[in-house]
């Protein structure tokens, strides 16, 4: 599945207030919902996972990939992306504070596969992934994303 | 548990294998299967928060911080293939 439909840009948001990682989480949650994709437990869902997980879900500096189980109340397999106005902490001493959300939702492990994928390519990429920090508008993070 | 983090990072090993010339099986676990395949595998690449959790065992853990740091991996992962190589 490629990123451009998992992801869609009305699926992607920048300037996010969120007060701490739940907000943060919750507001990507939303994302996926209002255009639905996933049941509103799904977001319970993510939060959960969280807090079980918090520190682990921060896989590179400053990025979360906040996500839950698929019978969590995922409709079809789709990501959402939040930039926020001001980082938030996650508890991962060496990856916090957290500015971007990738959130997931898949219905099998396989189906993430290609997004991820190219997901990891930007963000290894320095200059790609250094525009997805700096970016100011959707346009921004689409031209990066769907390259 | 485990769709997103634990591809990501299977994702990169693959990678990291691929660059040392490594062939081996990659197999995702979520934190509750996690110790029994711990147990059976050569090595483990997890968290440092997860690592935790699987405790004391025997098998080799690598701990990643920051899963975008392939050569990070790459130069974490190369020791310890080596050690396993010569047993």
């Amino acid at each position: 599945m490629k990123l451009e439909e998992m992801l869609p840009k009305e699926r992607i948001a920048i300037s996010v207030q969120a007060e701490d990682w739940e907000a943060a989480v919750r507001a990507v949650g939303k994302l996926m919902f209002d255009t639905g994709v996933v049941e509103a437990r799904y977001i319970d869902g993510m939060v959960n996972t969280t807090k079980e997980l918090g520190p682990y879900i921060v896989i590179a500096p400053g990025v979360a990939i906040p996500h839950s189980r698929p019978e969590d109340g995922v409709i079809s397999p789709c990501m959402a992306f939040v930039k926020l106005a001001s980082p938030v902490e996650f508890g991962n001493k060496e990856n916090d504070p957290v500015h971007l959300l990738f959130a997931l939702g898949a219905l099998d492990h396989e189906q993430h596969v290609d997004a991820l994928r190219q997901i990891a390519e930007v963000l290894m990429d320095e200059k790609k992934s250094k525009k997805l920090f700096e970016a100011g508008s959707i346009q921004d993070i689409t031209g990066v994303l769907y390259s | 548990m485990g769709v997103g983090t634990s591809m990501l990072l299977k994702m990169q090993i693959e990678k990291a294998l691929k660059v040392l010339d490594v062939k081996a099986a990659v197999d995702l676990a979520d934190i509750s299967t996690a110790k029994g395949l711990a147990l059976t595998a050569d090595l483990v690449v997890t968290s440092n928060e997860l690592a935790e959790r699987i405790g004391n065992i025997k098998t080799p853990i690598i701990t990643v911080a920051n899963f975008m740091d392939l050569d990070g991996l790459i130069e974490g992962l190369r020791p310890v293939l080596e050690n396993l190589n010569k047993n």
